[in-house]
């Protein structure tokens, strides 16, 4: 291993928790601060490390933090005058158990003046620990966007005097939900396909993941919906290889080699449904749509008529043109055609859908006889390249 | 969950002289916003709207005058759920193109008597 790349495995493995440490000291308000002293830690792990490798990396940089922010102590001020940090609670430790600074972190961040948006972008820099054009790569938005969104977000925590709970019990039960939402949204991100396979996006759906699972065991934390989304999860995750072919072109649930899902996933996904009790979060209704498919041994032998119930269901509680648009796509293959176009039609009644190339590729599969017209549109209007060379090869060619 | 009217506001000389292309990839632009705020469960509705404008008054419908002569005018809507106005005016910042300055967006929020 280069040091460059022990040095960004180490720093995706420790950046959020060395933060987070500092910012526990400096309080919330000062985390551009603590951002600083860690990067500047890491700075001098590049500057060193050629030379001459610690043999404890971890230790070796949590005793430079800790150096630069006495010195910065001296020098600014900046942290409160009776503050030291004591060398006792501030080291590495192999085995510490840091999910639970990650999610007093990621509480901080559901305070109602962030958008759900925001709340991302600052989950995956401080909890993740992802690189500002990681982040970039991610959310597919230009790497100053990024910068922006996070000052702006630091400036909002100093105006707001946001700080971290002493505990994560304390979160309320609308933080709790925001927080499931943030952890569904981060899996989301790094769950789409239209950046084609990429390293970067399985590292973000383990790292969603890990947080569910780390709410899920929080006695604080835990909620039925936490089960339900880390099953929704895991379906997702159990058919992540099968979704490229071996040029890493992208490959159709209805094309996909289903003997490649991962059996123990799954397995472990029905345990958690099993958890989440018969609920009606939209957590619960989309894991069951995705057991729907995952349980089914063929596309054609998938009980379409039941996942059109459970979009009606889903639709109900949280309604969207997607949901709808999926609903429309399980009545088509239920056979019910008539009822399928009769529903895109109605979407199609919005400008945001004329404009979004799904809604033309569930034309071309439901109006079959404009199929080619659709699939034209839907290739023009894609903005991903991996998509529009699927489109092409597969309905244009 | 408060409602909130997003109004896009902009030059009209600027809209009028963008060429197709550049057309194009502001609609895919607003498209990826709406697209964001759909998957995050904050969109509602919205659409951008169309040139020409009335303006009905006590004695007669005007269809010119000062407020035709508007440099800037609302050019699209977009109402939104959001937990506060703040956040409702988080969610306009995060238009790519409030963000270049192309366009700025009025954030009201809608009276709810319930």
């Amino acid at each position: 291993m280069t040091s460059t790349t022990a040095i960004n495995t180490i720093y995706k493995k420790n950046f959020s928790k060395m933060v987070i440490a500092l910012a526990k000291y400096t309080g919330l308000r000062d985390l551009a601060t603590a951002e600083d002293i860690v990067q500047e830690a890491f700075a001098e792990a590049a500057r060193k490390w050629d030379i001459q490798r610690p043999d404890n990396p971890e230790a070796w940089l949590y005793r430079v933090c800790r150096n630069i922010a006495l010195n910065k102590l001296r020098d600014t001020k900046k942290f409160e005058p009776e503050t030291s940090i004591d060398e006792g609670s501030f080291t590495y430790q192999v085995n510490t158990k840091t999910e639970d600074d990650q999610l007093l972190m990621l509480l901080a961040c559901t305070h109602p003046n962030f958008s759900p948006k925001n709340q991302v972008v600052f989950a995956l820099r401080y909890v993740a620990g992802f690189r500002i054009e990681q982040i970039a790569n991610i959310l597919g938005s230009p790497g100053d966007t990024i910068t922006k969104t996070l000052f702006r977000m630091r400036e909002t925590i100093v105006k707001e005097n946001i700080n971290f709970e002493t505990e994560v019990a304390n979160a309320s039960q609308a933080q709790k939900e925001v927080l499931l939402k943030i952890v569904y949204l981060m899996f989301s991100e790094g769950a789409k396909t239209s950046g084609g396979r990429s390293i970067l996006n399985l590292e973000l759906c383990e790292d969603a993941l890990g947080l569910g699972l780390a709410m899920a065991e929080s006695p604080g934390l835990t909620s039925p919906q936490a089960h339900a989304l880390i099953a929704l999860m895991l379906f997702n995750l159990s058919r992540f290889e099968a979704r490229f072919d071996e040029h890493g072109d992208l490959v159709e649930l209805e094309n996909q080699d289903r003997s490649k899902w991962n059996k123990d996933m799954i397995r472990v996904a029905v345990h958690h449904i099993t958890r989440a009790g018969d609920g009606v979060s939209s957590y619960h209704l989309e894991a069951a749509i995705a057991w729907l498919h995952v349980s089914a041994p063929t596309f054609a032998a998938t009980d379409w008529n039941k996942i059109v119930i459970v979009y009606h269901k889903l639709i109900t509680i949280n309604d969207s043109p997607f949901a709808r648009m999926n609903q429309a796509i399980a009545l088509f293959y239920s056979g019910n055609v008539i009822g399928a176009l009769h529903q895109l039609k109605k979407l199609g009644e919005s400008a945001f859908m004329q404009q979004h190339y799904l809604f033309h590729m569930a034309l071309g599969k439901v109006d079959s006889a404009n199929s080619k017209k659709h699939f034209a549109k839907a290739f023009e209007l894609s903005p991903h390249e991996v998509e529009k060379r699927y489109i092409r090869r597969t309905y244009l060619e | 969950m408060k409602r909130f009217l997003l109004l896009i506001r902009e030059d009209l000389r600027r809209v009028e002289n963008l060429t197709e292309a550049q057309l194009h990839e502001e609609i895919a632009i607003m498209t990826r916003w709406v697209e964001e705020m759909t998957k995050t469960g904050n969109f509602v509705q919205g659409d951008p709207l169309e040139n020409g404008m009335r303006m009905a008054t006590s004695s007669k419908i005007l269809s010119d005058g000062p407020f035709i002569e508007a440099k800037e005018a609302v050019t699209g809507f977009t109402i939104v759920k959001a937990a506060n106005i703040d956040q409702a005016a988080e969610l306009a910042m995060g238009c790519p193109l409030v963000q270049n300055g192309q366009i700025k967006i009025e954030v009201r929020p809608i009276l709810d008597f319930a």
